[in-house]
Order: structure tokens, then C-alpha cells, then sequence
């Protein structure tokens, strides 16, 4: 496919956007062209997003937002109304989220809705509809309703749509932000192959660690101020993840002392069909157990099964009864109006009670606050301490270090420290290699819809590996 | 395969849907005891055809709203002549036509909304209601937008109630007070996915939808 | 001056709202009937129906357009009509009508407040249209005291509820 290369290429001058006043972003140029990439990196909060929404127009004309400068992709100014409109068939875009993505019930409406939307018919868009589908080989599943397609399956759907009316330039708004080490390799695929066509990539990350080695050019954003980053200026970053932690050793320190608080033989999974079996799972007081595999895999149904939430199709679980479930979304815990409230909730453990604002390390200023008005990691801490008030001896949380910076993340790995050290015992589901060498005394790895116990560091590389990471 | 024909069906979504809306609007004012009755009929027979379990839990439903309406015409239409008694109560012949009358258009418009889901599938009634009978295309694509999420939906707003059971509260609110602390994070929840689908299906042309239609040449352009 | 045009975000949260709205109505009719045969049909109607209304101002709250509340209980209303419920289509011909009430609060307001008490009486106009239809359709001739009393259930149970889609809206967003 011959591109034009005016037609390939992002740039940006000068630009400054805000979503009452331009004080987000702060003068920020770039440029990318023809089978070029760039990767803009930065910590939390420095406005990547409101970056992404800037340059495409998005912020100025569906959020009411201010935007000074001058933008350009594919020869069209975003900022300018008329060429918003046109600005679709320039580009092909990966958000955050799968679930935040597709927007039809099918694969195939999805993708068929997509090129309707670019004036083709609907014999033409099924056609192309089915190719793109084949090429990320879900050709089978193009009728299914999209909730039963695996995580990785719908992760594989949008990056077929994000592609599937052949634009020149691609542009991805966090797409690891929930996803896991399988569909990281996926997404590398997809640079690689778009970089290869001639595309104009853009990939904006908090995680730059799995992409660093596919781009030349890398910037990052902090306060605002977007800067090229040199290899040397590494070392300084510290909330930035750009390099690869160290997976400790084959076991952790304190397996095997202690009674079992959970155990269970030949278990099988899952809501009316099986999707996951373990032949033995364990777990010891005072241990932190990570479960681990990609999205979908089962993670949250295993740990729903243990808390009772729903019953296991094959097999039983024995062990402590007091067992605690914190959900993936934070929201779903809240109850109260307030902060306080929820941390003194009469049907909580007295004792347990007692501590609880102290370990929340903003509560003098947060604590008449709805719990939905607080910051994404504020709601997480304050979902595991409402656990903890309940003073549960297994704590069961649903990926806890998702979507928290690395200064929170580290506050995560303290705090559940603490836990462990008081006696009690956290299985945590995960795909973040991270928490396995900082925080896992046993991890249990799955694959093939089968779970099994595996070595830390093993299990840890494993994932670098699969994501196609460097080391 | 045809994976999107518009409809093979003999009664194409669009006029289904003008069918279905109809026969409700008359079952409103519908007095005929007999007339109703040939409604239902047909509507019926077609749905369990089409539907099976899915809509057979309707007509229990249904049956199971029966006490009430009689209990309704009892308290509030009975006169005219003595048709019966029950229990020592008389009966009289307008409470019977009253429950009839209104018990068989509680059932015309079951058996019609049965008929109709169970007879199209979601995205065919979605292209029914965009192609054929022109429906904005932001409301047709709400609505496909909302069978998408059904199950989603559904799924949260169980382990909402499991997780207040976790903590000790009742899994289903009785109070309006208690329905908001279920509506809130439901809801929360589902805006941040619709905002950001939103913006999706915003740079994935949304607007241009319905204005333009690629040219031969412009799809040439693309073949490699 | 800019026209205040529904973008595809609009869309999503209309659509949003109408299951997440369908989800937990659902179970609602067997409290409902749970409720008329413990307390009576008007107790029962006064914590329960204003339920229905929810959609129209949370609608609006959220969107602060012209037209939110009506579409927000239209849209509601139409995917209600094409799930396998008891209700089928008279759901559509509800939702149009109460949309249209809850509007007109709204519109009185001039679109520009969407605060709780405008909320409320959007939710309880809507109550209005709500009970002829249940007359007609049910052939509810009741005598005139009795159908005072409905309806001055029906909009207390739709202010209530207006209050609250107030009340969820703040914190949706």
C-alpha cells in the first residue's frame, strides 16, 4: 500500500490545553512522520491524556475545552471544527480498555459499523469486516455477543478496528493500562507491523518499559512540559517505569511454616462451564500468593470462588472461614456518604475498626469526601482498608496495583507488607510482574485454562518474556 | 454466509416494529373481549415458537398479575347482573368483562413484545430501526450500544449485590435511600465506559456516519 | 452561538444509562407486588413507582442539554420494548409521554439549572401522564377521591426518585 507521506505524519506546536484554562499541557511540540514512531511517556496526573484529547481535537469540540497552539495530523487541523470530522479516516486509535472501546454486541457489528461510518456499503464493509477479522484470527467468534470473547480476544478486536479502514497514522492512548503481558505483545505487534506499512505511530505509556526498544524517538511529560528524554536522564526518573524490576528469588522467605488458611484439591471454576481447574492450591497464614495469567484466564472468578461468591463446579474449599473479596473496581464496595463513615461502618470488627484512619494517609483532608469524588488510587486504598476493617484473616483483592502510579504502587507494596506481617494471609490476582518479585511468597501460574504452582523468578521472566520485554 | 442480511425474515424489523408498537397502542382502548383474544392468539403461538424460555416466563407473569386485576374489578366494577358468587360474594357481569377486558390486553401486549424480541435478533432490530424506518443514527446506535452492554451490566450489578452481602448488607435495596448506594457505582461504572466508548466511536467516524459513500475509485485505492 | 449538538459520548451515556436503568428495575416489580400486598397499592406505589421516572433526570443532571430528559427516558423506554419483559411496547408509549413531562421542568428552568428541587419536579410532572395512561389502560375508573390520592402518590414517588437521579448524577460525573 503506497502511502502519500503527507498524508503520514502527527505534529504538534506549541500547544497548550486545559480543560477550563490551557494549563495542562504547557507548549508541547512534536513532530512524527512517515514511518516514524514516538513514544510519550510520564508519571500520573502529568496530563497524557489531555494530551491525546488535545492534539485530536476532541477536547476543544466534545469537552468543552481550551487549546492554544497549532495541531496537524494527516494534513488536517483537528482544532478546526471541519477537519475534526474528517479526522477518522487520518487515523486509527487503541484506548485504554477494551471494555471502554467496543462499542457494538458482535466482532462483526463492530467492525462493519466502523467502515459504514467511512460511506462503505454493506456488502464492501462486511467483506473487509471478515478480513480484518481473520487477520486477528477471530473470524470464528465474528458472531459472538463480545462479553463471551476472552480478554485477549476482545484486546485483539479493537486493534482490528483501530485499523480495519487502513489509515496512515496510528495513535494509542494507554493501551496497557489494564491489560496484561499477552496483550502487550500483541500491541508490540501491532506497532511493528504499522511502522513497517509506513504508518506515522504514536503510543502515549506510563509503562514505557515494554515498548522503549520499538521507538527512537521518546519524549516525556511532566507538569505539562513535554521533553525529549536521553538515555542518561534514566537514572533520575523515579516515577516513571522505565525499567525492568528484578524478580527476587525461586521462593519467598516465609512459605511453608505456618497453618494452611486455604487449601483445595482438584478445583474446578467458573459460571456453569469450567474455564479454570487447579489440581492443588494453597495457602499458608502470614503469605502472600499471587495468582497469575492474562485477562480473562479466570484470576477474578478463582478469587470470587474462594470468597463464596459463587460455588466451585468440581471440588471444595476448605480452610479459614473469614475470608474477604476486594472487587477490581473500588466502587463497588462503597456504601457510606463519607470517608469517616465508611471507616467506622457498624457492621465492621470493633478492634479492627479502631485503626483504620490511621492508615489512610489522607484522611484529615479527605474524610467528610464522598468516596466517589476521590482520585482512582484513593479509592483502592480505601477499598482494601473497608477489608481490612472487617478484620478478615484471607484477604482476596482483584488486581490491586491497576491503574496506580509508581509512588502509590510502592505505598501498595508497604501496606500490604503490613498486612501479612499482622498475621493475615492475601491472595492478590495480578498480571503485573511487579508485585510478584516485590511482594509474592508463591505464585500459581495459568495456562491452557489449568493452574499450577510456579518459581517466582520463573513465573516473573516468563512475563517479561511473553510481553516480548528486553532484558 | 450472509452474516448481516438485513432481514430473511418474511416481516422485515422495521415493519415488525410499526407491527408490535400498533397492536399496543391498541390494545389501549381495545373493548372487545373477542377481538383482544384473536390478538393474543397468533402473537402467542408465534412467540413460544420463536422464544421458548426466553419469553415463556412473561406469560407466568402475566398469569401471575391475574389475581390482581380481578381483585381490581371487584373493588371498583362490580355491578350490572348477577353473574355468580364466590365465597359468598356476589359477582356481577361488569367485574367479569372488566377483568376480562383488561386482563386480555395485559396480554396482547405481552404476547406482542414477546412475538417481537423473540422473533429478530438485537442488531436486526437495530438496522430496522436505522435503515428502514430512519431513526437518528445517535439513537440507533444507543441502542446497540445498550445490548452490548447488557450482560456487562448485569454482571456488575451482581457483584454489587454480592459485595454488600460481603459486608453485611442486604443484596437488594427495599428503600430509595438503599437503591442509590446500588445505582450509584452502577452507574459511575458504566458513564467512564460509555464516556470513553463515546470518544472511541467519536474518532472512529461517528459523525461522518450516513454522509458520505466511498467511491469505487476510493476503494480501489485501498485494494493492494 | 453555538447550537449544543449530541456528540457520540451523549449517545453512549443515554444508552448507558437506559440498562443500567433496565438491570436494576427488573427485580423492582416483585417488590412492587411484595409491597401492594403487604402495605396496599398506594404505599406500594409511593415507594415504587417513581422508579420509572429515574431516567429523565439523571438524563439531564449528566448531559445538561435541551432534550436529555426526554431522550434519556425515551431511550430508556425503547431498549425496555426490545427485551423480553412483561411490558413490551407500552413501555415506549410510557416513556414517550413521561419524557415529554419531565422535559417540561426542565425547559421551564431554561436548561440552564439542573439542581435537586428542578430534578424533583421533573420526576414528579412525570406522574401526570403515568396515571391517565394507567386509566385508560387498565380501565380504572376509580372514583374521584381514590384517584387523587394515586396521583398525588404516583408524583410524590416521582419527586423522590427525581431527587435521587439528582443526587447519583453529582457523583457520576
Amino acid at each position: 500500500m503506497r502511502l502519500q507521506s503527507d498524508e503520514a505524519y502527527v505534529s504538534i506546536e506549541e500547544l497548550s490545553a486545559g480543560y477550563t484554562k490551557p494549563d495542562v499541557i504547557l507548549g508541547a511540540s512534536l513532530r512524527v512522520g512517515k514511518g516514524e514512531g514516538a513514544l510519550i511517556a510520564g508519571p500520573s496526573g502529568s496530563g497524557k491524556t489531555t494530551l491525546f484529547l488535545a492534539m485530536t481535537g476532541v477536547l476543544s469540540h466534545l469537552l468543552e475545552g481550551k487549546v492554544e497552539g497549532k495541531a496537524s495530523i494527516g494534513g488536517l487541523d483537528p482544532l478546526k471544527l471541519e477537519d475534526y470530522e474528517l479526522l477518522p479516516s487520518k487515523i486509527g486509535i487503541v484506548l485504554q480498555d477494551p471494555e471502554k472501546q467496543i462499542a457494538m454486541p458482535t466482532p462483526i457489528d463492530e467492525l462493519t459499523f466502523i467502515l459504514e461510518n467511512f460511506g462503505y456499503s454493506r456488502e464492501e464493509a462486511e467483506k473487509r469486516a471478515v478480513e480484518a477479522l481473520k487477520s486477528v484470527g477471530l473470524q470464528s467468534k465474528a458472531n459472538f455477543h463480545v462479553e463471551n470473547l476472552s480478554g485477549g480476544e476482545k484486546r485483539r478486536l479493537t486493534i482490528a478496528a483501530s485499523t480495519v479502514h487502513d489509515p496512515p497514522i496510528l495513535l494509542m492512548d494507554e493501551p496497557t493500562a489494564s491489560i496484561d503481558p499477552w496483550g502487550i505483545a500483541e500491541i508490540r505487534g501491532l506497532i511493528r507491523s504499522s511502522l513497517d506499512k509506513g504508518m506515522a505511530v504514536l503510543l502515549i505509556e506510563h509503562k514505557p518499559v515494554f515498548f522503549k526498544d520499538l521507538f527512537e524517538r521518546i519524549y516525556i511529560l511532566r507538569g505539562g512540559k513535554l521533553d525529549k528524554f536521553e538515555e542518561k536522564d534514566e537514572m533520575s526518573i523515579r516515577d516513571v517505569d522505565f525499567s525492568v524490576k528484578e524478580c527476587g528469588e525461586e521462593k519467598g522467605k516465609d512459605i511453608g511454616s505456618g497453618k494452611r488458611v486455604i487449601e483445595a484439591r482438584d478445583l474446578a471454576v467458573g459460571y456453569g462451564r469450567a474455564i479454570l481447574r487447579a489440581e492443588e492450591l494453597e495457602m499458608r497464614e502470614g503469605e502472600i500468593v499471587a495468582i497469575v495469567g492474562p485477562n480473562g484466564s479466570g484470576k477474578t472468578t478463582i478469587l470470587k470462588t474462594i470468597a463464596g461468591f459463587i460455588g466451585p463446579i468440581e471440588g471444595e474449599i476448605v480452610g479459614e472461614r473469614r475470608r474477604f473479596y476486594v472487587p477490581q473496581f473500588p466502587d463497588m464496595l462503597f456504601i457510606k456518604r463519607t470517608v469517616e463513615e465508611e471507616l467506622r461502618d457498624q457492621k465492621m470488627d470493633p478492634r479492627a475498626r479502631g485503626s483504620l484512619k490511621d492508615l489512610f494517609p489522607w484522611y484529615s483532608s479527605l474524610k467528610s469526601s464522598n468516596p466517589f469524588r476521590l482520585s482512582h488510587g484513593q479509592r483502592r486504598w480505601l477499598s482494601i482498608l473497608i477489608a481490612l476493617g472487617y478484620d478478615p484473616s484471607v484477604l482476596l483483592l482483584d488486581e490491586p496495583s491497576s491503574g496506580l502510579d509508581l509512588i502509590l504502587y510502592n505505598k501498595l507494596v508497604d501496606l500490604l507488607k503490613r498486612v501479612k506481617n499482622s498475621g493475615k494471609s492475601v491472595m492478590i490476582s495480578t498480571h503485573d510482574p511487579r508485585l510478584i518479585g516485590d511482594l509474592a511468597d508463591r505464585v500459581y501460574y495459568i495456562k491452557d485454562g489449568r493452574m499450577a504452582e510456579k518459581g517466582k523468578s520463573k513465573a516473573c521472566s516468563e512475563l517479561y518474556e511473553v510481553a516480548g520485554v528486553v532484558r | 454466509m450472509r452474516w448481516l442480511a438485513l432481514s430473511d425474515k418474511m416481516l422485515s424489523p422495521g415493519a415488525g416494529f410499526i407491527y408490535a408498537l400498533s397492536l399496543t397502542a391498541l390494545a389501549f382502548i381495545l373493548r372487545s373481549e373477542i377481538v383482544l383474544l384473536a390478538m393474543v392468539i397468533p402473537n402467542f403461538l408465534l412467540s413460544l415458537y420463536y422464544g421458548r424460555k426466553k419469553v415463556a416466563w412473561v406469560y407466568v407473569l402475566i398469569l401471575i398479575s391475574a389475581p390482581g386485576i380481578f381483585l381490581n374489578a371487584l373493588f371498583f366494577s362490580n355491578y350490572g347482573t348477577l353473574y355468580t358468587t364466590i365465597l359468598g360474594r356476589p359477582i356481577y357481569s361488569n367485574c367479569i368483562s372488566s377483568f376480562l377486558i383488561v386482563f386480555l390486553r395485559i396480554a396482547v401486549i405481552g404476547s406482542v413484545g414477546a412475538f417481537f424480541v423473540s422473533y429478530y435478533t438485537p442488531m436486526e432490530i437495530v438496522k430496522g430501526l436505522e435503515k428502514e424506518l430512519h431513526f437518528p443514527k445517535g439513537i440507533a446506535f444507543s441502542v446497540a450500544y445498550a445490548f452490548r452492554l447488557m450482560p456487562l451490566i448485569s454482571k456488575d450489578f451482581g457483584e454489587i449485590r454480592k459485595v454488600r452481602k460481603q459486608r453485611g448488607y442486604r443484596a437488594f435495596p427495599l428503600t430509595a435511600g438503599e437503591f442509590m448506594t446500588y445505582a450509584a457505582p452502577l452507574l459511575r461504572i458504566s458513564y467512564e465506559r460509555a464516556f470513553w466508548t463515546g470518544v472511541a466511536m467519536e474518532l472512529r467516524g461517528f459523525r461522518l456516519r450516513g454522509k458520505r459513500r466511498i467511491s469505487s475509485r476510493e476503494q480501489a485505492r485501498f485494494e493492494k | 452561538m453555538r447550537r449544543p449538538s449530541y456528540t457520540a459520548i451523549d449517545y453512549a451515556v443515554l444508552g448507558a444509562i437506559a440498562v443500567a436503568f433496565g438491570i436494576m428495575f427488573a427485580p423492582w416489580w416483585t417488590v412492587y407486588y411484595g409491597l401492594k400486598s403487604a402495605l396496599g397499592p398506594i404505599p406500594a406505589k409511593l415507594i415504587t413507582y417513581g422508579l420509572w421516572f429515574f431516567p429523565a433526570p439523571l438524563a439531564a443532571v449528566i448531559l445538561k442539554k435541551p432534550l436529555s430528559a426526554f431522550m434519556g427516558e425515551t431511550l430508556a423506554a425503547l431498549v425496555e420494548s426490545l427485551i423480553p419483559n412483561a411490558g413490551g411496547f407500552t413501555n415506549l408509549i410510557y416513556g414517550l409521554a413521561q419524557g415529554a413531562f419531565s422535559e417540561i421542568a426542565f425547559a421551564a428552568g431554561r436548561y440552564k439549572r439542573f439542581g435537586a428541587f428542578i430534578s424533583a419536579l421533573s420526576g414528579a410532572l412525570a406522574g401526570i401522564p403515568s396515571v391517565l395512561l394507567d386509566a385508560v389502560l387498565y380501565s380504572s375508573i376509580y372514583p374521584l377521591g381514590y384517584m387523587i390520592y394515586i396521583i398525588i402518590a404516583v408524583m410524590a414517588s416521582g419527586a423522590i426518585y427525581g431527587y435521587l437521579a439528582y443526587l447519583v448524577g453529582k457523583v457520576v460525573k
